[in-house]
């Protein structure tokens, strides 16, 4: 497959979404049909763009602790030393999981104070264990002759973990992080309930001023946000 | 001096080799002299011992008690994994690498050696061609692509990538039908013909072992029962249990099946050759007395003439040849 098909349903969702949060004023009277009352159907407080970039900015680095943590605590018990702390691990992760994100965030407040760094803080402790689990079944799943015979020739734990155990589970990791991203992309805009700035203010906002539109026009986003980056998990995958 | 020394010792030596698991004694105190270039097959039945014992000889497994030692050295004083890259590993699962060609996966331990790339190519060429495989159709292809008899042939040759002198294989042949298992035990026996590794086989399967090995070394419970050539073997099985693996009442089949016609035939006068009626059957020199057997069974004769490779008549072989060695009339 070439680049350029292969990311052109990505680019498709990416182009939608950008048109949407630039061109939002355009569609100020198809908005004025879910809320004909109110007077502002286009929500204003920020420009669009800077709350998807904000949103994005959360979820890209709340993303990449989880990648880190996650795989690294996933790697380390499956190494022979580490076999002690797998039960622990992988019941960690999912009571990460079990956690509502909203809970959380009350937990992190008094902790981290208001702001972008509890929310960034749920969204890790909530993308754990996708990443967890399948980075543990990737590499629980390679047929043991082949880690049998990896050991067997002489290859060092490194190179087994590099050339064998990560290209092999290569695939159900990537699954794993394309799950956790993209719940967590829903998943920010709850921080908006604590003060971080993301695609969740025009949700609230709507909310208390009963405005229809506002949350519609949130919501929107978000979704071609995660449609958008799923897309491009899509074809990394099929890689 | 040294060299003499050396020469005289064994290649391998399991000297009061013991492993346990816990409570269980997987191996019990095995006592073991594979001299260079021969091919040892340990045989017993499932859970016997016969992968742990295996498996001590490159540390996957650690022994518990008593030295194990190659060319006079005890294995723990090597590297482990230097000592791995020494020795071939072959297993039934064949246990290729499902995301690198069959090249790339030839290439393992010369590439963990640190090989120039030029000499690695020139090696997996080498050896797909001695495994009758290739290289242009095969290099490229990945294991999916692969038959179960080609996946094993590449997976031995994976394990004789770096030359090694001794090669550990592990019921390879296990999973293939009897016919391609067949071909591959022929085939590793005419490998071994050029090659004189230092091989140690395991089996489960009878048939096999008296087939291939210069010395079978029956094993049951972790201690080995009975070891000696297979004709050592059939002559004089150690005890019941050895009995009941060599097939109990075929065991005269099974002698049968590794005693060339060549053996017993008589050799054919010229005046002779030109006597014998043209319709009489006939095998090759190199058939087992076994399929010499068959044939006079399936077609109700007692007697058969023999061809040599090129069909050339060289002889007869009389149901009583079969029976009876001539000059040993015990
Ligand atoms: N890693 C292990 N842990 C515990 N017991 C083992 C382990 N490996 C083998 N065993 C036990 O050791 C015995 C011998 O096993 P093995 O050498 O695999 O037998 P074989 O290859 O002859 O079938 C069996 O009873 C088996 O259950
Ligand atoms: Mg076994």
């Amino acid at each position: 497959m070439s680049l350029a098909r292969r990311l052109s349903a990505p680019l498709a969702w990416a182009l939608l979404l950008a048109a949407l949060m630039l061109l939002m004023p355009l569609f100020e009277e198809v908005f004025r049909l879910v809320a004909p009352d109110t007077r502002a159907v286009i929500y204003q407080r920020d420009s669009f763009a800077s709350l998807v970039a904000n949103h994005l900015l959360l979820v890209g680095v709340a993303s990449l602790c989880a990648i880190v943590v996650g795989m690294g605590a996933a790697i380390l018990v499956t190494r022979q030393w580490g076999r002690d702390f797998l039960p622990l691990v992988s019941q960690l992760a999912s009571i990460g999981q079990t956690f509502p994100p909203v809970a959380v965030l009350a937990l992190a407040v008094p902790v981290l104070g208001f702001g972008s760094q509890p929310t960034i803080v749920a969204l890790i402790l909530y993308g754990l264990l996708p990443i967890v689990r399948n980075t543990l079944v990737g590499i629980q799943g390679i047929a043991p002759g082949v880690m049998e015979s990896a050991r067997g020739m002489g290859m060092s734990g490194r190179q087994i973990l590099w050339q064998v155990e990560l290209p092999l589970a290569r695939p159900v990791i990537l699954a794993g992080i394309r799950t956790s991203v993209t719940i967590n992309i829903a998943t920010a805009a709850i921080g908006s309930t604590i003060g971080a700035r993301t695609l969740g203010d025009p949700i609230i906002a709507g909310i208390v001023n009963g405005n229809t539109a506002f949350i519609l026009q949130g919501a929107l986003l978000i979704a071609l946000l995660a449609l958008c980056v799923d897309s491009l998990f899509e074809r990394l995958q099929l890689r | 001096m040294a060299d003499e020394r050396q020469a005289a010792a064994a290649k391998i030596e399991l000297d009061a080799v013991t492993k346990r698991f816990g409570d269980v004694t997987a191996v019990d105190a095995i006592r073991l002299a594979i001299p260079r270039g021969e091919l040892c097959v340990l045989v017993g039945t499932s859970g016997c011992g016969k992968s742990t014992t295996l498996r001590m000889i490159n540390r996957l497994i650690e022994h518990t008690a008593g030295q194990i030692r190659i060319d006079g050295q005890q294995i723990r004083d090597f590297d482990e994994q230097r000592l791995r890259r020494r020795i071939g590993y072959a297993i039934q699962s064949t246990g290729l690498f499902p995301h690198w060609t069959v090249a790339r996966n030839i290439g393992l331990v010369p590439r963990l050696l640190r090989w120039p790339a030029s000499r690695i190519a020139a090696r997996v060429s080498e050896l797909l061609a001695l495994l009758g495989l290739d290289e242009s159709e095969f290099a490229g292809k990945y294991p999916h692509q692969l038959s179960g008899g080609q996946a094993q042939r590449i997976g031995v040759a994976r394990a004789l990538a770096a030359d090694p002198e001794v090669l550990l294989m592990d019921e390879p042949f296990g999973a293939l039908d009897p016919i391609t298992r067949e071909s591959l035990q022929d085939e590793l026996l005419r490998l071994q013909s050029r090659l004189h590794k230092t091989i140690v086989f395991v089996t489960h399967d009878m048939d096999e072992a008296l087939k291939l090995a210069d010395r079978i070394v029956v094993m049951d419970a972790g201690r080995i029962v009975q070891q000696g050539s297979a004709e050592a073997l059939l002559q004089a099985p150690a005890d019941a249990f050895v009995e009941s693996l060599l097939g109990g009442r075929d065991r005269g089949l099974k002698h049968a099946a590794l005693t060339r016609v060549a053996e017993r035939m008589r050799p054919l006068s010229d005046a002779q050759r030109g006597d014998q009626a043209l319709e009489t059957l006939s095998v090759a020199a190199d058939d087992s007395l076994r399929q010499a057997l068959s044939l006079m069974l399936w077609h109700g004769v007692d007697s058969l003439l023999v061809n040599d490779v090129e069909g050339q008549m060289v002889g007869s072989l009389s149901l009583r040849d079969v029976v009876v060695a001539r000059g040993a009339n015990s």
